[in-house]
């Protein structure tokens, strides 16, 4: 009886072992499979993100200054395609990188990028119109070297009620001009025109542009795609909630506020008037025919641009003004196409702080603290009861502390040697 | 006692086994074989995939040098016992841009990793 309940058993107990066997073997090779497809899928994404910085060297070998639609195979073995498009993007210029990883999983990578400064914009401050020279007076401190036209620099100047309370006004050399003017290349003032009169089929050439009407509040837009045009006056959107990032413009024919909680990077901003609320944290490229005001305790993330294009002649007085505690970091530009009664002027109040360049054919007023250089016209400081001309009673100018890796837009329209200024990445 | 009964277990059962009971276990050492060459292949692979790695991590150091060094001429060397060879040349149609090789391999000369890169060398 035991002995025929036993035999009876066997094949169960054969069913049983060999299927948890199975189960065991299958796990293990399922285990070693899917380790061996990460490892796969790790490498092919090294791949393309080295087959991305090589295609960036490619596109900066080219120091081709139209934008370019291409795709290429890099090593000629036919897995190594990368697509580039690149575009201007305000002063600077931008580029997108496209590569294949597996079936269709893709790398795209974007980035803004300019050129290291050249020749007199390694310099504290280049005058190239001043005819009677800069005097230093009150509290201002000028590290780097400077180049005036004629005159040169003054120290100790005693004039309006101001006398020097520093010992040392100036450390660096005084340079002539051999320029007689801050150039900004016909092209450039075209494409400008063209961006804030929102002619779109001229700034992107063969149909790269896209526009929407409603969309969702998240939007990340890679280079390697058509720009994405977002008319704020045909659209409802609250730009408090908004995070935007990469290749879109914010277009308005009315005065624009950039609210604090609106988290924008790399963004366009086009608008007569455009104020950047106090608190804003993010990197903006703004576009302007009137005025920019950056508020207080603002902060603009490098690299960030500031540019106001006046082409026509106005009355009323036009200005950047960077309010105390505000932080700029990237290119202030100011560009009066004709002579007016008034010139423009950029003004920076006692406690802001600008890093970069600022270039404009105006005046700046300057207060705070400037690390870069300044490429202007003159300066001009106004208080209630005096104007004063091209000299400085406050205010620091910090050449040496402008970090060696700060890139700039090619404001002159020379060839020159690009490099990135920062990566954007979904 | 108890080790003669179970001894006795095994051997009713094992005489009982058919030929389904044949199959099957026969079937499961043939999985098992199967499995087993699998998974081997596979941690070999995993071997040559740490090696892969390592090599590559070499390729990165070696072509960072050959940048920081910004020379022209092919080279050879060992470099964390993995030998290397170094070229560099003319990419084409583009001037100012060069194509660096960097092949890592083993001492009987079996390729582990290659390295391709695209990059300005400013003159």
């Amino acid at each position: 009886m035991i002995i025929r309940r036993l035999a009876g058993h066997a094949l169960l107990s054969v069913v049983v072992l060999s299927f948890v066997v199975s189960i065991m073997l299958s796990a293990a090779i399922a285990l070693a499979y899917t380790r061996r497809t990460e490892v796969l899928l790790y490498e092919n994404y090294v791949k393309a993100y080295r087959n991305i910085h090589s295609a960036q060297e490619y596109f900066f070998a080219l120091n081709s200054q139209a934008p370019v639609n291409l795709s290429i195979d890099l090593f000629n073995s036919g897995d190594d395609s990368v697509q580039i498009r690149s575009c201007h993007w305000g002063l600077w210029e931008a580029a997108g990188f496209k590569a294949s990883v597996v079936s269709k999983r893709l790398v795209e990578k974007s980035m803004i990028y300019g050129c290291f400064p050249m020749n007199e914009q390694k310099s504290a401050m280049w005058m190239p119109m001043i005819s009677h020279g800069i005097g230093l007076t009150g509290s201002v401190t000028i590290k780097g070297d400077c180049y005036v036209a004629e005159g040169g620099v003054r120290m100790n100047v005693n004039i309006g009620g101001y006398t020097s309370t520093v010992s040392n006004h100036l450390q660096g050399n005084i340079y002539p001009c051999k320029t007689a003017f801050l150039n900004t290349s016909t092209q450039q003032i075209q494409y400008l025109s063209n961006l804030l009169h929102a002619n779109w089929s001229t700034v992107f050439p063969g149909g790269q542009q896209a526009f929407t009407k409603s969309f969702s509040d998240t939007i990340y837009r890679s280079f390697s795609e058509p720009t994405l045009c977002i008319m704020l006056d045909t659209t409802t959107i609250n730009l408090a909630s908004v995070i935007i990032k990469g290749n879109c413009i914010l277009y308005s024919a009315k005065p624009l506020a950039i609210p604090a909680t609106a988290q924008l990077e790399q963004i366009q901003v086009i608008a007569p008037t455009v104020f950047v609320e106090s608190g804003f944290k993010g990197s903006l490229h703004i576009m302007a025919t009137d005025s920019i005001w950056v508020m207080d305790r603002a902060t603009l993330v490098y690299p960030s641009s500031l540019v106001l294009f006046i082409e026509k002649f106005k009355i009323n007085s036009t200005n950047i003004t960077i309010a105390n505690n505000a932080i700029v970091n990237g290119i202030v530009y100011s560009y009066q196409a004709t002579p007016d009664m008034q010139r423009s002027l950029i003004r920076i109040a006692p406690q802001a702080l600008t890093r970069g360049m600022i270039y404009t054919n105006g005046y700046v007023e300057l207060m705070g603290k400037h690390i870069g250089n300044i490429s202007a016209m003159g300066f001009q400081y106004k208080s209630h009861d005096q104007v004063l001309t091209n000299i400085l009673p406050m205010g620091n100018i910090d050449y040496t502390a402008l970090s060696k890796h700060f890139v700039i837009p090619n404001l002159t329209g020379t060839k020159n040697v690009y490099q990135t200024a920062c990566w954007i990445e979904e | 006692m108890l080790d003669r009964r179970i001894k006795q277990v095994i051997s009713i059962r094992l005489r009982s086994a058919g030929i389904i009971e044949v199959m099957i276990a026969m079937l499961i050492i043939c999985v098992v074989m199967i499995c087993s060459s699998i998974l081997y292949a596979r941690l070999l692979d995993g071997n040559k995939g740490i090696l892969r790695i390592k090599a590559e991590m070499a390729a990165i150091e070696i072509y960072n040098s050959t940048l920081h060094d910004q020379s022209f001429t092919s080279d050879e060397g060992i470099i964390h016992d993995i030998a290397y060879t170094k070229e560099i040349s003319q990419a084409p149609d583009v001037t100012g841009l060069y194509k660096i090789t960097i092949k890592l391999h083993t001492e009987d000369d079996s390729l582990i990793y290659q390295f391709d890169a695209l990059t300005r060398i400013p003159e």
